[in-house]
């Protein structure tokens, strides 16, 4: 389960990745902006995209946190497996 | 302490939709949306808010902010525009309020973010065209400019000077081996590229 959403997230991510060296080597720990240099007007398109993929909303609180490969996995969990 | 942020205009039409469903409401306050609603250049107000944000963002992560991604918690105001059509905004982020200077031209914004108790201070900064489209060459580009900018200021020798992030991504120049402790900040977008410093010398 983990793995497929790691899968689709990599999906989503990948138009924005302006570092596409760290995207062959994309852990949980990853993050968005430090590591793959994804610039921050692009996150709120990364953070659109997973609610269309998902069918879920995303609210401010959670989407504050959404810096890292994990804090996206954690907000899918959240609202997905609830 | 400095943020400081530049947008490409013409890249930022080409490759951020903030048109599509859902962004504005995720990024800009009440207010700012009503403006944006009522602008006769909405992409332009657009790209400035998000500057202002963005250099203000910056400054909060060189005063111990933590980090997150809160876009909605910064509200940009326009305070004026002076007769040579730079505009002051005002910012507020995390309990601290911020002045921000931006300057327009036809290709792009730029937002410096200070301090409201420091808004008096000198700033150095410039503007750049950036000949390559790829990262590492920007950054070392915009490293040596930077380098050699300060370096003339200080009448030092610009070969000595390196740069380091701490752990929050916040630049420190060094020079010869030591930490200098200059208020810095980097930007670069699309074809354009700044550095920004307060001036730590009396002129």
């Amino acid at each position: 389960m983990q793995e497929e959403r790691i899968a689709t997230l990599k999906r989503i991510i990948t138009p924005y990745v302006q570092n596409k060296g760290a995207l062959e080597q994309l852990t949980a720990e990853t993050d968005f902006i430090k590591d793959l240099e994804i610039n921050s007007a692009h996150l709120v398109d990364i953070i659109l995209d997973v609610e269309d993929e998902f069918d879920i909303e995303i609210e401010d609180e959670a989407m504050e946190q959404m810096l890292t490969v994990k804090a996206a996995l954690d907000v899918i969990s959240a609202k997905v497996d609830a | 302490m400095i943020g400081n942020d530049i947008v490409d205009l013409h890249h930022a039409v080409q490759h951020h939709n903030w048109r599509r469903p859902g962004y504005v409401e995720k990024v800009f306050t009440i207010a700012e949306r009503d403006q944006i609603a009522q602008s006769q250049t909405p992409d332009r107000l657009v790209w400035t808010l998000w500057s202002v944000k963005e250099s203000a963002y910056k400054l909060s992560m060189q005063a111990g902010a933590v980090r997150k991604y809160a876009p909605k918690q910064i509200e940009a105001q326009l305070v004026t525009v002076e007769d040579d059509g730079v505009a002051s905004y005002s910012a507020h982020y995390e309990g601290q309020k911020c002045r921000v200077l931006v300057e327009q031209t036809a290709s792009y914004v730029h937002s410096v973010a200070l301090p409201w108790m420091m808004s008096g201070n000198k700033i150095r900064t410039r503007q750049m065209q950036l000949s390559s489209n790829e990262l590492t060459e920007q950054r070392s580009y915009l490293r040596q400019a930077l380098y050699r900018d300060y370096a003339t200021q200080s009448e030092t020798r610009w070969e000595e000077y390196s740069l380091q992030k701490n752990t929050e991504g916040v630049p420190i120049l060094i020079y010869g081996g030591e930490q200098l402790q200059l208020p810095l900040s980097f930007s670069h977008h699309g074809r354009f590229g700044t550095f920004a410093y307060l001036v730590p010398w009396n002129i």
